[in-house]
Order: structure tokens, then C-alpha cells, then sequence
């Protein structure tokens, strides 16, 4: 048996992919929560009274803690469900028997998840999710079988109709999480930094743009010199199609 | 070592005391658990014995997590893996149909307890403290085993419980009493109707199955692209799908 979600997931581009060392496995995209941090530590300089204080925002840590219902219309289906639950215990885990290597593993969802690629896939080969997939550790994977729902029973096992599967995936360098370093005056205005393709593949200052256009350049304002202002949208005009920035004065 | 299997029988047989006066009341349950085979069962290795529970299950979660060490640096952080752990919470319902069944419920608990709370290891002057936690066995079908459970099987004996229930140790476990329920009186004591239990088991994922299989081993660097499982892996953890 089989119900039209697989085609429609595909049809919208939406599947999930995580994979690691040549190994890929995709969940369609019944999403329950999703959400995205990011966190910077504040750095100070030594500074006197004459001495412009200078506040450095350093990246930390990002992480997306996204939870997804994995159901099945069939008892073939939910044994496939849990084998690729099975797969993806694997991916998480060290490498061999080795030190417990950091399992780097890539994840691309769509434009909600990606490494500055927002294009959106129906199918992925893993050499194009290493390309497109954000590159992180996932942390934490809970599977939580809907019991209200029940289960199949195949030969004498029993596979839950559905399940739910949390997870925490870590980004831990500012170059996997697209964020270069951002720099604050001691108003904590933004003097130099950008985000490229943050997060979504697309700045919240951009709009309009066609589907799976690259995340247009966003130029933010150098105020080194200090005009005691923040920009602000105003000043932001556009320039072309895929290309914003902020006037000169 | 003394085996203790005789005489926790009852523990285990719902319906097969062997003492006449001691009728647990029938329903179906028992015989739908059994025929399915969803009873959980928790299994001593040093007593030889194990205990069961019919699968009314309220709540299940296998949860992985990579544990790491964050080293800061000016770009973000450097992070290296310090374990992995694997763990099963697991929460049911123990009800009770009769008075007997209420009574064979709380020895069952109790047992629990002695079984999962270490042994107590004594000296001449009377000091006592508790010895080193050893790993459970704890089954159920093919939702907690260690890998080895392709098909049904119908757990009769602790070597059963042994060769297929996962090695566990009992970080969590609690129970309470559904007082919604009420509780039965007989002889001037009350026995609850209903428990609810809960086990926190963290997998012991290091020991070996026959043929040094493990329950689960991450990628091999020679593995080829089509496949998912290590050579030393057992391939069919944790729900035996090959």
C-alpha cells in the first residue's frame, strides 16, 4: 500500500537527508517542532577611560532541535521506517573502534536546514548533500513510538505505526553555521560582520526573489567611523535583482 | 548457587500457581501478552531468575546521546566525543484483577527491587554496603532485546531471557500507585489495583554477543558505500529488522 505523502514530499522538495561517510538516509518531512540557536559569547578588550571599548560577539555554538513523525501506511512500510531509524543510530555513532572520532554528518531540509544552499532537492546523492547539507554532530536522537497509534505485526515483531524522532544537531565552528565573525562598536552596533545565507538561505533584508536563487549579498554599512546610527531599512535600497545594500552617505 | 527459578514462578506464570487456594482470577491478557510475545522481562544473571510484567505500555523512548567535550576557540568550538549513550525509558501500567493478583503484583515489584538494587555485602562487625552494580537482562519482543531477536519466541526459561534481553544498567526505577484505581482490601491491609512503573535502563552497548558481535559499532573506514552496519555489528539492534 502506498499513500500519495512520498510523492507529494518529493513533489515539494521537502525530504530531509542525513548522511555520513557515503551513507544517506531520508525521512519525509512531518514536522512536529523546529527550532534554530545560536550563541555567541561576549568578549572585552582592555580599555580606559580614552579608549573606545571594542565588544566582540563570538560565535559559540549553533544547534537545530527539530522533531519529525515518521509514519507508515503499511507493515512493509513501518519495517522500512524502523530500518532507516536502524541506519541513522549508525551515522550518529564514532567511526569504528577507533578514539570516538567526531561523527561529522551532513543534514539538508529544504531551505530550513542547508549550507547556504536553499535549493530545495526531491533526491539527493550524498557527494551533493556533502555540497548543499549543513555539517554539524547531531547530539541527541530520541525515538518515541506513538502508542495510541499501535503497532504492525510482521513474523512475530511488532514496528509502531508511527513514531516520532527528536533531534539535536550541533554546529560547532562558525564556517559550518554560515555566520561569519560580527564586530560591535561600543553600542553594540555592527561595524563589520556579515551573515551569508543566514539561516534560511535567504536575508530577512532580501525578498522577492524566484526559488532557489542563491542568498542574495547582503553589504552592511561599515559605521567605523561613527555616525551614532544604526541603519535601519530605510536605508537599505535595491540594486539589481539579487542584490541589496546599504547606501554610502 | 542456589537458583531461585522454582520458587518465582508465580512471578512469572500468571495463571500457574501451583497452589490451589491461590487463584489469580483470569482475563485474556495474559494469554494475548504471552501469544504475542510483549512481556517484559527483567532477568538476573547471578540469580538465575527472572521476573515479568504483562507490556501495558504508557510510555517508550530510546534516546542517543553523543556526549562531547567543547574545547573554545576564537571560531566557534573544538569538539571531541567522550561517550555515547544509549538508553531506554520505559513506562507500564500494572494492573490487578484480583486480590491474589494484586498481592503476586507487589512481591513482583518487590522483587524488582532486590533484583535491580545490588547485593548487600556484610561483615563480622555488621557493616554492610552494597556491591557493584551488575548488568540486567531485560526483553521485550523486539522492542528491548540486544539484537538477537529476529522472530517470536515463546521466553520460558531465564537461558531465553539471557540469550536474547539486552545487557542493562538500571539507572531509574520507580513505581507508583494509581490511587484513581483504589486499592483491594483483604485481612486488614490494602493492595493497590493499579501501578504504574517506570525504568530508566542505560545500555551496557560494550559487551559481546557469540562471535564478538556488538549490539552496535559505528562505520568501519573500509566500508563499502552500500553498507550501513560494521562487520563487527549485529546488524539487527534495536529492532531487529535485517
Amino acid at each position: 500500500m502506498s499513500d500519495y505523502s512520498s510523492e507529494y514530499a518529493i513533489g515539494k522538495k521537502s525530504n530531509i537527508f542525513i548522511g555520513r561517510s557515503q551513507k544517506l538516509v531520508t525521512f519525509k518531512p512531518f514536522l512536529k517542532s523546529f527550532s534554530y540557536d545560536i550563541k555567541y559569547g561576549k568578549d572585552s578588550q582592555d580599555a580606559s577611560v580614552y579608549t573606545p571599548v571594542e565588544l566582540k560577539d563570538e560565535f559559540e555554538e549553533a544547534s537545530y532541535k527539530f522533531s519529525i513523525d515518521v509514519v507508515a501506511g503499511d507493515a512493509i512500510e513501518a519495517i522500512s521506517n524502523h530500518s532507516k531509524y536502524q541506519k541513522l543510530l549508525r551515522i550518529i555513532m564514532p567511526i569504528g573502534e577507533a578514539a570516538l572520532d567526531t561523527p561529522f554528518l551532513y543534514v539538508k531540509f529544504s531551505n530550513l536546514i542547508n549550507n547556504n544552499s536553499p535549493t530545495a532537492y526531491g533526491s539527493m546523492s550524498y557527494s551533493k548533500l556533502v555540497e548543499v547539507g549543513k555539517r554539524g554532530t547531531i547530539e541527541k536522537l530520541d525515538y518515541k513510538p506513538d502508542l495510541n497509534m499501535g503497532f504492525f505485526e510482521q513474523d512475530g515483531l511488532i514496528f509502531a505505526k508511527s513514531f516520532s524522532l527528536d533531534i539535536s544537531f550541533l554546529i560547532a565552528n562558525e564556517a559550518d553555521a554560515g555566520v561569519s565573525e560580527v564586530v560591535l562598536d561600543e553600542k553594540d552596533r555592527v561595524i563589520h560582520g556579515q551573515r551569508s545565507g543566514f539561516v534560511y538561505g535567504r536575508s530577512a533584508l532580501s525578498f522577492g526573489e524566484g526559488e532557489g536563487d542563491s542568498p542574495p549579498p547582503v553589504k552592511i554599512k561599515d559605521n567605523s567611523e561613527g555616525n551614532g546610527e544604526q541603519p535601519t531599512r530605510e536605508d537599505i535600497v535595491r540594486d539589481g535583482e539579487n542584490y541589496f545594500r546599504i547606501e554610502e552617505q | 548457587m542456589k537458583t531461585f527459578k522454582g520458587d518465582f514462578k508465580i512471578l512469572n506464570e500468571y495463571q500457574a500457581s501451583s497452589r490451589k487456594n491461590f487463584p489469580l482470577g483470569t482475563d485474556y491478557s495474559f494469554d494475548y501478552t504471552y501469544d504475542k510475545g510483549i512481556m517484559l522481562y527483567v532477568g538476573d544473571d547471578n540469580l538465575e531468575s527472572t521476573i515479568s510484567f504483562k507490556a501495558f505500555l504508557k510510555d517508550f523512548v530510546i534516546s542517543s546521546v553523543v556526549s562531547l567535550s567543547k574545547t573554545k576557540q576564537v571560531t566557534g568550538q573544538e569538539i571531541d566525543v567522550k561517550g555515547i549513550g544509549i538508553s531506554y525509558s520505559v513506562s507500564l501500567s500494572i494492573p490487578a484483577l484480583s486480590v491474589d493478583d494484586a498481592m503476586v503484583n507487589a512481591g513482583r515489584l518487590e522483587e524488582l527491587d532486590r533484583i535491580v538494587g545490588g547485593d548487600l555485602l556484610g561483615n563480622a562487625r555488621g557493616e554492610y554496603k552494597i556491591a557493584m552494580e551488575s548488568p540486567k537482562r531485560v526483553l521485550l519482543s523486539n522492542l528491548i532485546h540486544n539484537g538477537l531477536y529476529r522472530k517470536k519466541h515463546h521466553i520460558q526459561y531465564f537461558s531465553q531471557v539471557k540469550k536474547y534481553g539486552v545487557k542493562c544498567f538500571f539507572f531509574g526505577n520507580s513505581y507508583s500507585i494509581d490511587t484513581s484505581m483504589g486499592f483491594f482490601e483483604y485481612k486488614g491491609k490494602l493492595w493497590p489495583k493499579a501501578y504504574d512503573l517506570k525504568l530508566d535502563l542505560a545500555v551496557d552497548a560494550d559487551f559481546s554477543l557469540s562471535g564478538d558481535a556488538s549490539i552496535i559499532r559505528g562505520f568501519d573506514e573500509d566500508m563499502s558505500s552500500n553498507d550501513y552496519y560494521s562487520l563487527s555489528d549485529v546488524k539487527t539492534w534495536p529492532f531487529g529488522v535485517s
